[in-house]
């Protein structure tokens, strides 16, 4: 286990950004949080990084691609194919869940986010957990 | 004296008329003819040669002979006429035969005539005893040859010799006379015969015709009958093709509305206009031929109206002369009447009455397919229209459905969003990372904190309690869950809730647990509702958790020392937004959690039941099997 997390979180919603960002700053592990505010030009903004991330968390909901198919990407990229990549969604509905489960993701942790908890879930997940944290 | 002889001679010579078979009659006949020439001929003989005895003043020996043949002759001809032909031919050459014994004694010229009397005979007898015959009169003539042998015929004349030429002639005409005559009346019996062959074969073949056309147009009505479903249209055909393949004046068609009411149903001939538009109600009781085969059931025919007290005469009908009214019976039931009426008087024959009786069958047959296609057809149709309602209304209950899954999921996305911020901003400031904060401060938001926490699990509650209604809950299963992990939390939380009453908690678990299979953070929250329930509603006492496992199957135990909860409540409060007075007035929750634990219990094939006395605290008892299998949607 790499004793230092690089994470990317997507997501449109101005305050949940924030919240990560701050929840992050609390964790020691987490070396850097990137963060995108869409999901246009993913792609290309994945590949400006200047490193990869350790766990990539996606918002499902968002625009122009959704999460769904911002995974596709991932996995259709050679240096993503194998990323660990989880949805931070606030849609907790059953279907939703079982699409997430099947498209691959390796885990989903529902909003609100706890600032106890989430720090748990990312070392689970680090540690090669597959985690669904939902409701 | 005379007459007396006439009539014996006539008796004699007719034929016994108790012979049936008129070969034997013929034959008879024929013989009877020539055995009268030989009677003529022997008296003949007889007559000259007793006046040549006389003349020489001799015995008349020859006479008293040839006498004594002309009896067995006449004797012959009674036998014969009485058809035994070849007995008499028999007895003839056997007479023959009897007369050239006594020839052999006596000469005399009568003799020349047994050979006749064989041949006479010969003529009647079969081949096989003609030859016999033939054999014998040879053997018997050389035989007698010899035995005279030196006695020249001591008479011989030309007069004997015409007289055997002239009998013989006379026998010979006579055969061919009356064998002429014979074979004239063969064939004109066997013409007779012939012709009356040939009038009956075609007048059988006539009608063979008849009835053939009579049934190829009944089955051509009823095939075209039976393929028409519709009953208006079947009934127009019946009548019209009855009318048109029988030649009638007038068919019409009367159905049984009820047990009293006959209905004009169709028509064709000249009334057919008047009835199709008046569509005419006759009374199965009442008058006319129509309603006396209605109410009798069997068939009327009337030959001549005028002459039947019962017929009505029809305005549109005047002309009628004859009616023929066959109901149609099913089983028991009278399903209408086929009237046919004509203007010729006796239009119906037996047979007509017959054939037309088979269309009556074969049209209420017709009728009640016709009325079962219309039931069938219209219960094919209520039943496509419920179908079509049904589909209509599941689809719209699909969509229903959509809608709700979709409002849900934006509901739960667009209310946690915000939530989010709120929780997480609020807890960030209370833990002192946006700066110092006080205590007054802290407690605030603490509070502002739990208030947001309450609302995030009402949204969880009715969120969970609607996908179990609409039978979208599904379990995360996983395997090897440890209980530990899951129960501690509970505790924790429990224990918390606990800080400010004189409640003790007691923990009472069975170690070690076995692993489970099963949705993890369901297992925990029914844990979490049971025991937060209560921490909420005990006021001083204790809470314990108990925790067993035997066979498969863990049983979890909440026993707290509260109020406790009447019986009649006990299944109230397991139904969805039914929360007991106390429970309300507690205003802890939704007064769903105890619903959705039920559910979410029995989604992994377990029990949740309560046992309870008011005063005496409350037990609620979970039993989970350690293997839960797939989630089942339907289970929810």
């Amino acid at each position: 286990m790499a004793d230092t997390l690089t994470l990317l979180y997507v997501e449109d919603d101005r305050l949940s950004r924030e919240v990560m960002e701050l929840i992050a700053s609390t964790m020691p592990r987490v070396k850097r949080l990137y963060v995108f505010d869409d999901s246009s030009d993913f792609k290309n903004r994945l590949h400006s990084l200047p490193e990869i991330p350790t766990i990539i968390l996606l918002d499902i909901h968002m625009k122009p691609i959704d999460g769904f198919q911002m995974l596709t990407l991932l996995r259709e990229d050679p240096v993503y194919s194998e990323a660990i990549v989880v949805a931070v969604t606030a849609s907790v509905m059953n279907e939703e869940i079982l699409k997430l489960q099947t498209s691959g993701f390796r885990g989903a942790i529902a909003k609100p986010l706890s600032i106890q908890t989430f720090p748990l879930l990312i070392d689970d997940i680090a540690a090669g957990k597959s985690i669904w944290h939902i409701g | 004296m005379i007459t007396k002889l006439k009539t014996f001679f006539w008796w004699l010579l007719a034929v016994s008329p108790s012979i049936i078979d008129p070969e034997a009659r013929r034959q008879s006949r024929l013989l009877s003819a020539m055995l009268f020439v030989v009677f003529a001929a022997l008296l003949n003989v007889d007559i000259r040669t007793g006046l040549r005895s006389m003349q020489r003043h001799t015995l008349p020996i020859e006479s008293f002979f040839i006498s004594f043949f002309m009896i067995i002759d006449i004797g012959l001809i009674a036998l014969n006429r009485r058809g035994y032909y070849l007995t008499t031919a028999r007895l003839l050459v056997i007479t023959a035969f009897l007369g050239l014994f006594v020839y052999s004694f006596f000469w005399y010229p009568g003799a020349i005539y047994l050979p006749v009397l064989v041949l006479v005979a010969a003529l009647f007898l079969p081949n096989a005893e003609i030859l016999v015959t033939a054999g014998a009169s040879i053997a018997a003539m050389i035989l007698l040859g010899f035995v005279n042998w030196g006695h020249p015929p001591t008479t011989f004349s030309i007069g004997g010799v015409v007289d055997f030429i002239v009998a013989t002639l006379l026998i010979v005409i006579t055969y061919i006379i009356h064998r002429r005559a014979l074979e004239t009346e063969r064939r004109k019996v066997l013409q007779n015969a012939n012709d009356a062959l040939r009038l009956s074969e075609a007048s059988l073949e006539k009608r063979v015709m008849e009835r053939t056309r009579d049934l190829h147009l009944a089955s051509d009505v009823s095939r075209q009958l039976t393929t028409i479903l519709d009953l208006d249209d079947l009934l127009r055909a019946v009548v019209e093709r009855t009318r048109e393949a029988f030649n009638l004046n007038q068919v019409g068609l009367f159905l049984a509305e009820d047990a009293e009411i006959l209905v004009c149903a169709g028509a064709a001939g000249p009334a057919a206009a008047y009835l199709y538009e008046n569509k005419p109600r006759l009374r199965i009781h009442g008058d006319g031929l129509i309603a006396a085969a209605a109410h009798s059931r069997e068939i009327v025919l009337v030959g001549d109206v005028s002459k039947d007290s019962r017929y009505l005469v029809f305005d549109q009908m005047p002309s009628t002369a004859s009616e023929l009214a066959i109901p149609m019976i099913v089983g028991s039931t009278l399903v209408g009447v086929l009237d046919i009426q004509d203007e010729k008087k006796e239009r119906f024959s037996p047979e007509d009455v017959r054939i037309l009786s088979s269309v009556a069958e074969q049209t209420t047959i017709a009728v009640q397919n016709a009325r079962l296609f219309r039931a069938v057809r219209d219960a094919g149709d209520e039943t496509k229209r419920l179908y079509d309602e049904q589909v209509r209304f599941t689809e719209q209950l699909r969509q229903l459905d959509q809608l709700k899954s979709h409002f849900l999921a934006s509901v739960s996305h667009e209310l946690r969003t915000p939530l989010n911020a709120i929780l997480n901003f609020t807890e960030f400031v209370s833990m002192g990372l946006m700066g110092e904060i006080n205590d007054r401060q802290k407690d605030a938001l603490n509070k502002a904190l739990d208030s947001g926490r309450h609302l995030l699990s009402l949204i969880n509650d009715v969120l969970d309690i609607t996908k179990i209604e609409s039978g979208m809950l599904n379990l995360f299963i996983e395997d090897n869950i440890d209980l530990n992990d899951e129960l501690n939390p509970v505790i924790e939380a429990v224990q918390s809730m606990l800080t400010e009453k004189r409640v003790a908690f007691q923990a009472e678990i069975e170690q070690p647990l076995p692993p489970v299979r099963g949705d993890r953070r369901r297992i925990r929250q029914v844990l979490y509702n049971l025991l937060s329930n209560a921490a909420k509603f005990t006021e001083e006492g204790t809470i314990t958790l108990r925790v067993c496992h035997n066979d498969g199957v863990i049983e979890f135990a909440v026993i707290d020392t509260g109020p406790g909860i009447p019986k009649e409540q006990q299944s109230i409060i397991f139904e969805p937004f039914t929360q007991t007075e106390s429970g309300i007035r507690h205003a802890g929750g939704t007064g769903l959690g105890l619903p959705i634990s039920l559910r979410l219990i029995q989604a992994h094939g377990g029990r949740l039941w309560v046992e309870s006395e008011p005063g005496h605290g409350a037990t609620f008892y979970v039993s989970l099997p350690t293997t839960t299998k797939n989630s089942d949607p339907a289970l929810a």
